[in-house]
């Protein structure tokens, strides 16, 4: 089966907004993560799973917000998941709280961005989720490149926040770049 | 030829990150068995090993831990692993 889209949803209020982008429920993949999983009984969402779109959110996310399985609902997956997607469909909308980007990857071996726009001190939840993922992509084998946007600098610094350290160094330890915008060219691009 | 990767206390993405990274150091058709005890890493663990190629042989919980016994069936290299 082709796979046409897959969609990153990171931010319930954005649902909507990345969902609009399915025309074929049935070659679609879709993950929540981060406070999006609080989407998961969105009659919108539901409505893509019987018409065929396949859907999976993070079990952990889920877990810390209390949130269990429902029959007929997305599966609890894992960052493997999100992975997976990001590596095999042909077009990429990535929703979270810093924006909506929509990328369409060209070539045999996708180079993966991920853009950290705040400061990591401020706001270390979505320091933490975009870094995760990160690590995640690397498990699939993804070029992953991590971007720092002007706020985000706090990260080169010798100071980060204690929960993104060993993010970081399992992203330096498997060679991923880290630095600031705009840095390498990449094929999708997530916003954080 | 045998070999087992604790990951107890260990949560996602870590669970099939050090699972796969363990892989590579294992020759095709050795065996690897993984111990979790985060209860979605019992049933992701082996549907990410089963997407990536290789065999699963079996899952058996004991108490809080599980055993996912798996057989290496294809190469793989992480980006910038060495």
């Amino acid at each position: 089966m082709d796979l046409d889209l897959g969609v990153l949803i990171a931010s319930a209020e954005r649902l909507e907004t990345a969902l609009s982008h399915v025309v074929h429920p049935e070659r679609t993949l879709i993950f929540l993560m981060d406070d999006g999983v609080c989407a998961q009984e969105a009659p919108r969402l539901r409505a893509l799973i019987d018409a065929g779109a396949d859907v999976t959110l993070c079990a952990q996310d889920a877990e810390a917000r209390g949130l269990h399985p429902y029959d007929g609902g997305p599966r609890f997956g894992s960052q493997y998941d999100h992975a997976r997607m990001m590596r095999d469909v042909g077009c990429v909308v990535a929703a979270t709280h810093a924006g909506t980007t929509k990328s369409r990857p060209q070539g045999p071996r996708r180079r993966i961005g991920v853009t950290l726009t705040g400061d990591p001190k401020e706001d270390p939840r979505a320091t933490v989720q975009a870094l995760r993922s990160a690590v995640g992509y690397l498990g699939c084998e993804l070029d992953v490149r991590i971007k720092l946007g002007s706020r985000a600098l706090g990260l080169l610094g010798d100071d980060p926040p204690r929960e993104v350290l060993r993010h970081l160094a399992t992203l330096r330890g498997l060679g991923t770049k880290i630095e600031p915008l705009p840095g390498a060219p990449i094929d999708v691009e997530v916003i954080w | 030829v045998s070999a087992t990767l604790d990951l107890t206390g260990e949560v996602c993405p870590y669970t099939f990150v050090r699972t796969k990274l363990r892989l590579e150091e294992l020759e095709l058709g050795e065996e690897l068995t993984v111990i979790v005890d985060h209860a979605p890493a019992a049933d992701n663990v082996p549907r990410s090993l089963r997407g990536e190629g290789h065999e699963v042989v079996s899952v058996d919980q004991q108490g809080s831990r599980f055993f996912i016994r798996a057989i290496k069936r294809k190469s793989h290299r992480l980006q910038g692993a060495t």
